[in-house]
């Protein structure tokens, strides 16, 4: 085997994970170099292929390739190394991209961009018509178009510069074009475009070339594939002009045309670039990238390891407020520990010598020393990590629609081309002429030219610029195609519970008073929990803010952690904790065992107040519905979308909910790797969208057609997530569902402009009469429509974009 | 331990309509130490529950005039409730 597999492991450039299977090994490789949503399927059919290999999949919005084979057939190196002979790049997942290299990628392009914009104005002015002649005015309309477009993407470095920049590119358009007027280059011309071509094709956008050449080995048609035909065509049509010398024919503007194309697909894999590196910083922005350590007690000295170095049998100390690295139990100390994002339990659970804690769960108040029962693999993080790779290799894929339609449009392109040609060889022949070598070369060419449609690289990545800015302004992220493509088509929307459906903390929901009212019960157990800083006292004095309650002030608090508090209001003692607490101070709860029994098994956390030795009454806290989730699931069933409850929580507690919100079907105590499987049988026959927040859900989040998380959720939420809120309204699904049909639709719309134009046009190339010129303006049309249909009224969302190009991380974090 | 503070506003500025409210309550929000916030506008009340270890009244008071409010302290209803 090759040396790959002796090199120590920060060299390699995959990771290998355990499948739980002795003769199966998984790798995971991030990708670069995937160019459109055909490349996914080429990569699984090659590689499945293989012998010894059991799956492949590719995610194209994660960049991410997973493959499980058989050690003992095949070989990680020899999977990957098809991969790289196939053209792709490949880098361990694990390692992120620095944000200044994607910064410097974004203003690498731009300049590319520019340079190849400029060359394109020059072009332009090179091949104007005369001023008598009646397409001078197409001609200066697209000369127009291209300094109106170089001012579009300078407006966002502010006015000055947009303005200098934009006269500059006029000057000289307008310059070339009246130096030309007046013969001023005279014989020269078709030498300067076809210099100007070949430096485009070869130099500025020789990457192009690359990936076109790629995709053709892979047997992929695309974008790159088609826009190198067109500039090729145009090549090969100006050298024919330069050697052969044929009378009136535009040798020049063949040259021009192939520069035009390419200058504008520059132009879409730049804004592509840009509306993908934000949305991944976006993300980004959203994690705590802490890293992973635990503070290890070994011989009676506390020291910070990474996590790896954590054994079994470790003690590991977890402080206030600090988030539990491992899993493990309690061996001293005592505190109120938050699950919710680990198990779905709404209410903070406490811990004391002999409980089990979780990796993830959040401790409260008290500080833990836990023993280390499970490591590594074995751990709870690393189980969900593993559903969630699962997931992702079996998440449904999508074609992006451009690719759709591109795997159709270039071969008719080239069919045409060729029928083109075809004819004007053996059309006059049929009619007992001589064939038309000289027109069936033109057409042919022509053809090719008018094929690649320009406008259709930005169709996709303009309407989700204004889509993202759209959803942005209404507190959601939208974070992949998928959220964009597939949202619209979702009939079903499966919610998690606790944090989602509901507000995912303890609230008031229920007041008992015995030998008071309820307003004088719930004043008077503010004024003992004023003291507390425990999650349930914070709710209870919370709970009388909301109702205006004053709350007297109290004096000599006394805090027993996790049962309850004591303190004096004026001259009376009040006694204010759990039933076995508040009984253990000397009152009598006997006649309400039933009462407190009952509000239990609903699922409720009971508080009994006791003054002086009268019980006054109880407070039940349980977690509450977000106020919009009984609205947001009406608005899904008017949408005619089915609704689910999916929770780790009990039957019971899910049921109060559901019904609460109005959803059809309930699964409750789902394991998080069950929310996966769930969401699977669910999408045998629908199309599915998963609401969560917590690590819980995130296998499942990864699995649904669309991931919407809460940006206040677990890291592996959002990172598993297409869409994200940030709001925290639950109805923002709603707004990312009509932002996500808006910016299909859009899609559409450019989509169908773009190809309008060569509609038109292929089929008059194909007569062998339209000049290539034509083309060029064409191309100026379809793209001003675009713009203009993509941005209207919200051209700032453009200029945003384009603004940031190349800021340090220093700027972005002050924002 | 948590306290509830009433600020009355009574400035030049003062709150106008529901925008208002949502304008003080954000901006408070944004104190470490808020728990929760109710501005009305036709009381001119501003409501605070905030945590006394973390955060003093001057300061939300301060806060509130950063975005022009003038207000002043005013005196809680006696706690009748608990009588």
């Amino acid at each position: 085997m090759s040396a790959a597999q002796t090199l120590p492991e920060e060299l390699r450039y995959w990771s290998e994970e355990p499948t739980g299977r002795a003769d199966r090994r998984r790798v995971r490789a991030r990708i670069g170099g995937l160019h459109c949503s055909l490349c996914t399927g080429t990569i699984e059919k090659v590689l499945g292929r293989r012998p010894g290999v059991h799956k492949v999949a590719v995610s194209l919005t994660h960049e991410q390739a997973l493959v499980d084979y058989d050690p003992a057939i095949a070989s990680a190196d020899g999977l990957m190394g098809t991969l790289r002979e196939m053209g792709y790049t490949l880098s361990d997942p694990r390692k992120l991209r620095p944000f200044d290299e994607e910064e410097r990628a974004l203003v690498r392009e731009r300049r590319r961009f520019l340079t190849a914009l400029g060359m394109s104005i020059a072009a332009m002015g090179f091949i104007g018509y005369p001023v008598n002649s009646p397409w001078f005015a197409l001609c200066v309309f697209s000369l127009a178009s291209l300094v109106a477009f170089s001012f579009v993407v300078l407006r966002g470095h502010g006015l000055r510069w947009a303005l200098t920049g934009t006269a500059t590119m006029a000057a000289l358009g307008t310059g070339i074009y009246a130096l030309k007027l007046r013969g001023a280059f005279g014989p020269a011309i078709p030498w300067i475009t076809g210099l100007l071509a070949l430096i485009l094709i070869f130099g500025v956008g020789f990457h192009i070339v690359r990936m076109a050449a790629q995709a053709l080995r892979r047997g992929i048609l695309n974008q790159h594939v088609l826009v190198e035909l067109g500039a090729f065509a145009g090549l090969t049509g100006g050298f024919i002009g330069l050697v052969f010398r044929p009378s009136h024919y535009p040798t020049a503007a063949f040259f021009a045309v192939a520069v035009m194309v390419l200058s504008y697909h520059i132009f879409s894999e730049w804004l592509s670039l840009i509306v993908k590196t934000r949305s991944s910083q976006a993300v980004k922005k959203l994690l705590d990238l802490e890293p992973d350590v635990a503070h290890v007690v070994r011989d009676g000295r506390e020291q910070e390891l990474p996590l790896e170095q954590v054994r079994v049998g470790d003690h590991v100390r977890i402080r206030p407020g600090g988030r539990v690295p491992v899993d493990g139990e309690v061996e001293s100390g005592e505190s109120d520990v938050d699950e919710a994002l680990v198990t779905g339990e709404p209410v903070p659970v406490e811990k004391s010598p002999g409980d089990k804690v979780v990796s993830g769960a959040l401790n409260g108040h008290g500080t833990l020393l836990v023993r280390v029962m499970a490591v590594g693999e074995d751990s709870f993080l690393r189980q969900v990590v593993r559903s969630v790779e699962e997931a992702r290799a079996l998440k449904p894929g999508l074609l992006h629609l451009v690719d759709r339609v591109l795997r159709v449009y270039t071969p008719f392109v080239l069919l045409t081309a060729f029928g083109a040609t075809l004819f004007w060889l053996l059309g006059p022949l049929a009619l007992g002429l001589s064939p038309d070598l000289g027109r069936a070369v033109f057409a042919g060419l022509s053809v090719l030219v008018m094929g690649y449609p320009c406008a259709v690289g930005i169709s996709a990545p303009l309407s989700i610029v204004r889509g993202a800015g759209e959803a942005a302004e209404r507190g959601v992220l939208m974070r992949t195609g998928e959220a964009f493509q597939a949202l619209r088509r979702v009939t079903h929307v499966v919610f998690d519970k606790t944090g989602t459906l509901t507000e995912g903390r303890p609230a008031l929901r229920q007041r008992v008073p015995i030998a008071c009212t309820e307003d004088e019960l719930l004043a008077l157990a503010s004024a003992a929990e004023a003291f507390s800083e425990h999650p349930l006292a914070r709710a209870v004095v919370a709970a009388a803010f909301e109702r205006k309650l004053p709350f007297p002030e109290a004096q000599a608090f006394e805090a027993v952690a996790g049962r309850g508090v004591k303190a004096r209001v004026g001259d009376t003692a009040l006694a204010v904790g759990s039933p076995a607490f508040v009984a253990a101070a000397g009152v009598d709860l006997s006649s309400q065992a039933a009462r407190i029994r009952e509000l239990e098994t609903a699922g409720l956390t009971v508080i009994a107040v006791a003054r002086e030795r009268t019980l006054l009454g109880l407070l039940a806290l349980g977690d509450a519905l977000r106020p919009d989730a009984a609205d947001t699931v009406k608005r899904l069933h008017a949408l005619g979308m089915r609704t689910s409850l999916i929770t780790g929580d009990n039957e019971h507690a899910a049921r109060h909910f559901a019904r609460a919100a109005g959803i059809e079907q309930v699964h409750a105590q789902v394991l998080p790797a069950e929310k996966a499987a769930i969401l699977r049988r669910y999408q045998e026959t629908d199309r599915v969208a998963m609401v969560g927040d917590g690590i819980n859900d995130a296998p499942a989040l990864m699995q649904a057609d669309v991931g919407i998380a809460f940006g206040t959720g677990a890291d592996i939420a959002i990172e598993s997530a297409d869409v994200v809120i940030l709001n925290r309204c639950l109805g923002a699904v709603l707004d990312a569902y009509a932002v996500s049909r808006y910016s299909y639709r859009k899609i559409v719309q450019n989509i169908t402009l773009a190809f309008l134009f060569n509609g038109i046009g292929i089929p008059l190339a194909a007569t062998g009469l339209v000049y290539p010129v034509w083309g060029m303006v064409a191309m100026a049309a379809s793209v001003t429509a675009i713009f203009i249909n993509s941005l209207w009224g919200r051209g700032n969302y453009f200029f945003e974009a384009v603004k940031g190009v190349g800021r340090t991380r220093a700027a972005v974090a002050e924002t | 331990m948590l306290k509830s503070a009433v600020f009355m506003v009574i400035g030049d500025q003062r709150l106008h309509c529901t925008s208002c409210e949502q304008r003080a309550v954000r901006i408070l929000k944004t104190l470490k130490g808020i728990e929760q916030v109710r501005a009305d506008a036709s009381s001119q009340r501003i409501e605070v529950l905030f945590d006394s270890a973390e955060l003093q009244e001057s300061a939300i008071a301060e806060r509130l005039g950063l975005i022009g409010y003038t207000t002043e302290a005013a005196i809680q209803p006696a706690p009748s409730a608990a009588q």
